[in-house]
């Protein structure tokens, strides 16, 4: 139910019902005339509480109170006033003692039957809000990919000195890049909250799989892994398919890469075996990627790995602890 | 072979005013030094690529950390002449507050490389431990060293 004393208007009266903003009708004295039920909801206050009081001691804060005094009596004795007719934004007060922000226009009239000022304010607490997520967001993706370009770099430099040839760093930069970019695909698609090692290892072995038994394949449970674990994951299996493709099972015919995880006590463990190639022999262990397995699996998931160089291929195992592992749906 | 890092622009080193002195981790003559460093990093790709340059450039790497906590706990054994860290690094506490009880234990040289040089971490840096290096990341691997050696030697460059 809208309100407004001693000043009889239909039109009034309408104008407060009917409004979607909080509306406070004010007098020239600055006492409250009219208040309607969307005010009472803004501000907490019912017409009963408001009705002749001052505004600026109802909804004002402090900080602004002697300016709008001197507004108001800068009105009076000149009939101008800065900020009527027009929308700005401004903090208001709630009868908790907080302030909201406020989207406020301020109209003098006299078509209810005597001069007044009406008010019309919108709570823009949520666009605040939204503002200051994107905010948010936005440094923080400043920051990620200011972290990311540091990565990059890194794989750049390092990339470099153990390359032989400018193909060789072209061919093993552009691959590592790809995978990463993919990774970071898949944790978009999940809003960064985290990623399915299942769509990692689709994503990264479903180019090598073979209908007819060979190739790569992948098995395990649905296992979500935090960003930094699925960053992390999706390097080293890029860097044993690589390595497979080179020097392993996948660069012989007939050859097979199995990748297995299962969750254990501890965590979870991940298996990553190949047979079948003809003639696999260990590759250079102190490369780059071997080097880049063992420091991500130490340094970013906290974990232990082995691998093992058996008759018929690589064999890599991996153990993750549990605190670190998000259980997928 | 050469390569061509991203040409970002280096932060306005703040550690150009900081006065040489042993209250400020000065290590006397070192600016060609061999230097002992300690690397915090969570980022392993990031730590071996500073754990690379600096070693390339003649230095000994301590160890890397990817915690605070795991610094802290190693600082008095490993005894390092510098420590390099990041400033968020993940859980734990991070690379300020490290360097703060890095402090508290030895006056040491610090360098930070961070993605997070905004003015709150500038305030929040300097406030913290004075004025301390702090370069942005992807930090320019000749600009890392230039700054590390003119810490040790605690004086411009």
């Amino acid at each position: 139910m809208s309100h407004s004393s001693n000043i009889q208007s239909a039109d009034l009266h309408a104008v407060l019902r009917t409004a979607l903003d909080a509306v406070v009708v004010m007098r020239l004295d600055g006492t409250i005339a009219g208040w309607n039920e969307v005010a009472t909801r803004t501000f907490g206050w019912t017409f009963a509480e408001t009705e002749g009081r001052p505004m600026s001691e109802m909804i004002i804060p402090q900080q602004y109170r002697e300016a709008h005094e001197k507004g108001l009596a800068h009105y009076l004795a000149t009939g101008e006033g800065p900020v009527l007719d027009r929308h700005f934004e401004i903090s208001a007060l709630r009868n908790d003692g907080s302030e909201i922000p406020v989207e406020l226009s301020i109209t003098p009239t006299d078509q209810f039957g005597e001069r007044v000022f009406l008010g019309f304010l919108r709570d823009i607490s949520e666009r605040h809000e939204a503002k200051r997520q994107q905010e948010l967001l936005l440094g923080e993706l400043n920051h990620r990919v200011k972290n990311m370009l540091a990565v990059v770099s890194g794989i750049a430099y390092l990339t470099a000195r153990s390359a032989t040839s400018v193909d060789g760093f072209t061919r093993a930069f552009s691959g590592r890049l790809e995978a990463l970019g993919r990774a970071h695909e898949i944790l978009t698609a999940g809003v960064w909250r985290s990623g399915s090692l299942t769509t990692l290892a689709e994503a990264l072995l479903g180019p090598y799989s073979d209908s007819e038994g060979g190739g790569a394949s992948a098995k395990g449970p649905n296992v979500m892994l935090s960003p930094k674990q699925f960053l992390s994951m999706s390097m080293i299996l890029h860097e044993l398919i690589t390595n497979a493709t080179k020097y392993g099972a996948l660069s012989a015919p007939g050859g097979k890469v199995v990748l297995e995880w299962d969750r254990v006590a501890s965590g979870l463990r991940i298996d990553w075996k190949e047979s079948g190639g003809s003639g696999v022999v260990a590759p250079i262990s102190t490369g780059f990627g071997f080097k880049m397995i063992a420091l991500s699996v130490r340094h970013e998931l906290g974990g232990t790995s082995e691998m093992r160089w058996e008759d018929d291929g690589l064999a890599f195992e991996l153990h993750i602890p549990v605190c670190e592992t998000i259980e997928g749906p | 072979m050469s390569l061509n890092f991203p040409a970002f622009e280096p932060t306005i080193p703040a550690w150009r005013a900081l006065p040489p002195g042993p209250g400020f981790g000065h290590i006397p003559h070192a600016s060609k030094a061999r230097l002992r460093i300690m690397i915090v990093e969570d980022e392993s790709m990031v730590a071996w690529l500073l754990q690379t340059a600096l070693e390339d450039a003649g230095h000994e790497i301590a160890d890397i950390f990817s915690t605070g906590e795991d610094a802290i706990e190693a600082f008095a054994r490993l005894a390092p002449d510098l420590a390099l860290l990041d400033i968020n690094l993940g859980a734990g506490i991070d690379g300020i507050d490290t360097a703060v009880r890095l402090r508290a234990m030895r006056a040491i040289p610090l360098v930070f490389v961070s993605a997070y040089a905004d003015e709150d971490t500038r305030r929040r840096l300097s406030e913290c431990l004075g004025k301390v290096p702090l370069l942005r990341k992807p930090v320019r691997l000749n600009l890392l060293e230039e700054t590390i050696a003119a810490v040790a030697a605690g004086h411009d460059h």
